[in-house]
């Protein structure tokens, strides 16, 4: 028991901490650099502690100092009780969800030396971890369930702020948060058929080669839970509740550190996309090639190169935080490149285009399982 | 272990709660709020029975229970928000008349 | 559309802390009833448990904070404070559920009636504006509330002691697979396959019918 909260704890401060939040850190700088580099110009490179600048890393903590220390305005009329509340509930969800994803392979403590061919057989089951914080029966439906609470935040900011456009942008996001919900809950069934299972740890078990990522067996899947996970965080194109520059959104009223929260929300949401993109659809842990005690076949060539199981497990890890980091990447630029919707086109692209594509996009993966079934 | 005892009368409670909301607000959200309490308390009547068992059959109910409360919330609030527009009031008391 | 509609200012809202004493205050005496009420047989049951009972704790927390959640969901004034305080009886009522080992059923009442329907609730509150003035006062009405909650009182006795009496004490031993998604997938599409289909059908019934009574007839569109 004890055992088990410590290496929970673990797991927490390792995957929520160091790396969800550092990594949603270092995305509003990266977000910035980038535009600035799309635009020509230089983006925030000045942030220094005396002669250390790196490149301007140090920006997300000279804003997140400046936010913190700046005054805590309440409008007037303000519903109090609410207006204090809806940024948690905005940032709750988004950290809750981490906990079903899996970051690394299952380890073995006391052989992190030698070259394991099998894991799960070769390991006592009391020195057999598993990255992940939970695993659950439920899996995904965990998360969606967790990730459709995301909505209240944004509902409640904007009916408490006692504000007509905040009110406006909260309405808007709670339409828009509903509508894509459904097309990325029908585009994840494709894969729940692909590998049976609803259990992460098992999907990223289930493609060990390439051949086997989600991305292969469902293209249309991906796309279509790629757009619907980019409008489920409010992003560009479709970030008409936020709209930060042109349009008011619902986080109007909101200054300081309760609007820091609502600018962290955001980019941990997209570090969750990232995580979650890359668990269903690029393999998660898994490195290109890479059995558990080290490479057999390396592109096309038959090798034998054994290597320890630490070795292995760090390469692992390192795989699936660089697949993260790229998902994250083409988020960023997405902002940088489309225009925005229309509100209606947003709706007609939802409710005409992404969901009727992503029904036919489960009767087809059924069909063809099914005919892949009787054939063997 | 939990006693179904103990499960039945928790769901009960939820029920007469859901019940006296039904009766003594006026507010016709509020009420269709105090319904959901109501089918809350059936669903967990029926999983109760279902643990008590050992079988499914009850939790399979009560997930139909629960695809028929997102039909009825949404039928019952579209009619709501029809009659608001015509009526401009969501009293129930001032709903009454059975015409335009 | 009554979007625009200003709501009432802080002055008139009753005070949080005493709601919450309230409860607290309510909520005692029914875990004391709940705990008396238990039969002869449950009370066996109990002491050959182990010393721990986990899911017994569980249900205990998760059954006060659903008692509590729904005694705030009725009696809030203001509809969005009431809906949100229903999200949270249901985010108990999930709670308990687990206790009960319905791990499936657990997720999709979160995933359905907290994360669509309540916000579907919520979303209806605020397009028909401030609602809390409309509220008659506690006398409006009074003899037919008597009657009414007289007669819940009434119907509550009967049903408690009637389950209390009837109830099997011991729950049946359940295997590991019990209430999963692959259990429920298994009796959801053999056993009740076609009121499975039929209730998708009711569902989309459910659509149409919502979509043709809430929009606006071209006549009314002219008007406006």
């Amino acid at each position: 028991m004890l055992t088990f909260i410590i290496a929970t704890a673990i797991k927490v401060v390792f995957f929520v901490v160091l790396f969800g939040l550092t990594l949603s850190a270092i995305l509003t700088w990266m977000e910035r650099r980038q535009s600035a580099m799309m635009q020509d110009r230089l983006g925030p490179v000045r942030a220094n502690i005396g002669k250390v600048r790196l490149w301007g890393l140090l920006h997300p903590l000279a804003d997140a100092l400046k936010l913190v220390v700046k005054e805590d305005f309440r409008p007037p009329h303000a519903y109090r009780a609410l207006y204090v509340l809806a940024p948690m509930l905005a940032l709750l969800p988004a950290l809750l969800v981490f906990a079903v994803i899996p970051f690394g392979p299952p380890v073995c403590i006391d052989q992190l030396g030698a070259a394991l061919a099998d894991v799960g057989g070769m390991c006592k089951p009391d020195q057999l971890h598993y990255l992940q914080i939970a695993n659950l029966d439920i899996g995904l439906l965990f998360v969606f369930g967790i990730a459709s609470l995301g909505v209240y935040g944004a509902v409640l900011a904007g009916w408490s702020s006692n504000n007509n456009y905040a009110l406006l942008g909260g309405l808007r996001a709670a339409a828009q948060m509903l509508s894509y919900e459904v097309t990325m809950g029908m585009a994840v069934m494709g894969i729940f058929l692909v590998y049976g299972s609803l259990e992460p740890m098992s999907i990223v078990e289930q493609q060990s080669t390439m051949l086997d990522w989600g991305i292969v067996k469902q293209p249309l899947g991906f796309i279509l839970f790629f757009f619907a996970a980019i409008a489920e965080t409010k992003r560009a194109p479709f970030d008409i509740p936020e709209g930060e520059s042109e349009i008011v959104g619902y986080f109007v009223e909101y200054s300081g550190t309760r609007f820091m929260v609502f600018y962290l929300g955001e980019f941990i949401e997209i570090v969750f996309v990232g995580t979650l993109i890359t668990t269903l659809y690029l393999g998660g842990w898994q490195f290109p090639g890479l059995a558990s005690d080290g490479f057999h076949s390396f592109f096309g060539f038959n090798v034998n190169w054994l290597m320890p199981h630490w070795a292995v497990v760090a390469l692992q890890m390192g795989a699936f935080v660089t697949k993260v980091f790229i998902v994250c990447f083409f988020q960023l630029a997405i902002r940088w490149t489309l225009p925005r919707l229309r509100y209606d086109q947003l709706m007609a692209l939802g409710w005409k285009g992404l969901l009727p594509a992503s029904i036919f996009n489960v009767v087809l993966t059924a069909a063809v399982m099914l005919a892949l079934q009787s054939v063997k | 272990m939990v006693p179904t005892g103990y499960v039945l009368v928790l769901a009960a409670v939820l029920f007469l709660l859901g019940l006296v909301g039904v009766v003594l607000r006026r507010n016709v959200i509020i009420v269709m709020m105090s319904v959901e309490l109501m089918l809350n308390g059936v669903n967990m009547t029926l999983i109760g029975f279902a643990r008590a068992r050992g079988e499914m059959f009850g939790q399979a109910f009560s997930f139909m229970i629960i695809a028929l409360a997102a039909a009825e919330a949404a039928v019952g609030l579209a009619i709501l928000v029809a009659i608001f527009r015509t009526r401009r009031t969501v009293n129930v008391d001032e709903i009454s008349l059975m015409r335009h | 559309m009554d979007l625009l509609s200003q709501k009432t200012p802080l002055s008139q809202r009753r005070p949080f802390i005493s709601s919450l004493m309230a409860t607290i205050a309510l909520l005692v005496p029914w875990l004391a009833t709940s705990v008396a009420w238990a039969t002869p047989q449950a009370a066996a049951a109990a002491k050959t448990a182990p010393a721990f009972n986990g899911a017994l704790w569980t249900f205990y927390i998760f059954g006060a904070l659903t008692i509590a959640g729904a005694l705030l969901t009725i009696t809030r004034r203001n509809p969005v404070t009431a809906a949100l305080w229903l999200v949270f009886t249901l985010f108990a009522t999930a709670g308990v559920y687990l206790s009960l080992h319905a791990t499936f059923m657990a997720a999709i009442q979160v995933l359905v009636y907290a994360g669509a329907i309540m916000v579907l609730f919520m979303f209806v509150v605020m397009m028909v504006g401030n609602t809390e003035r409309q509220e008659f006062g506690i006398m409006r009405g009074l003899f037919s509330k008597v009657v009414a909650l007289g007669a819940i009182a009434l119907l509550g006795w009967r049903l408690i002691s009637l389950l209390m009496r009837q109830a099997p004490a011991k729950a049946a031993m359940v295997s590991d697979g019990y209430g999963s998604v692959h259990s429920m997938g298994g009796v959801l599409f053999r056993e009740y396959l076609f009121p499975f289909e039929a209730i998708s059908v009711l569902l989309l019934v459910a659509i149409v019918g919502a979509v043709v009574i809430s929009r606006r007839s071209t006549e009314e569109k002219e008007e406006v």
